[in-house]
């Protein structure tokens, strides 16, 4: 008998706080090493986030380009602020990436 | 509209701070503390997020094209006038003259890494102007809160 066995990780990365110019470089570093040590899944969980600007939304973007490329993809979960939901209607952030309410629910299906 | 004279008058505060990501987050904080004060500004934090962000994203673009690295000042003047709610943000830097083919729309049905910024402030923002000086750059915001 052979049995082959394929591990296929999703990464859920939860960021708290703001993500601007400032800090955006310590998330894309966080998500560097998950690309770099070979996940191409990740739901990015947003619910704690409470600024987002396009510092940070450069780097969903690249993590999008990068996950698809490799065959993956990224969801992202809803932040809870209702400022930032809109934000990411307003750049089509929610046609372009998968949108879920919650992790478990991003999770699904995946 | 109130007719109290004192509300017809420019509340200004003038802020100068260095051109680095680190303290950007200083003039978005203001402009909320200044608006925070301000009476009967409906869906208040929906406002002053729109502001903050859009300042973020100005002084952002200050740091990134004007100055691009290089060390330098960003001086922020908040003027809000209290009959007509109206907001309206100068803000000064010596750096590099603004470079209007950076000014497209991002095409929004594709994910994009840049272009988001500018979008971003002309759509939070009732207005924008550029107007470039004889040494740097002069952005006008404005705003008319509801």
């Amino acid at each position: 008998m052979e049995i082959h066995e394929t591990q296929v990780c999703t990464a859920v990365i939860a960021p708290l706080g703001r993500i601007d110019a400032f800090t955006a470089p310590e998330l894309r570093a966080v998500l560097d090493r998950h690309v770099a040590a070979g996940t191409i899944r990740f739901v990015l969980d947003l619910a704690g986030v409470a600024f987002l600007d396009s510092a940070g939304m450069a780097v969903l973007v690249t993590l999008l380009k990068r996950a698809r490329t490799a065959g993956g993809n990224v969801r992202l979960v809803w932040p809870r602020e209702e400022a930032a939901r809109r934000i990411l209607r307003l750049t089509r952030f929610d046609r372009v990436f998968d949108m879920a309410d919650s992790t478990e629910a991003a999770l699904k299906g995946f | 509209m109130s007719r109290d004279p004192a509300a017809q008058q420019p509340v200004l505060v003038r802020l100068e701070i260095p051109a680095d990501h680190r303290y950007l987050n200083v003039v978005g904080a203001c402009a909320t503390a200044l608006l925070g004060r301000a009476p009967g500004l409906k869906e208040a934090e929906i406002a002053h997020y729109n502001i903050e962000l859009a300042l973020q994203e100005a002084c952002a673009n200050i740091v990134d094209h004007a100055y691009a690295g290089q060390p330098g000042r960003i001086v922020i003047e908040l003027s809000y006038i209290e009959a007509s709610r109206q907001l309206t943000v100068d803000l000064f830097d010596t750096g590099r003259p603004f470079d209007p083919q950076m000014a497209g729309e991002p095409p929004l049905d594709e994910p994009q890494v840049h272009g988001y910024g500018l979008f971003l402030i002309r759509s939070l923002m009732d207005e924008t102007t550029y107007e470039s000086l004889p040494v740097g750059n002069h952005w006008r915001l404005t705003k008319r809160l509801t």
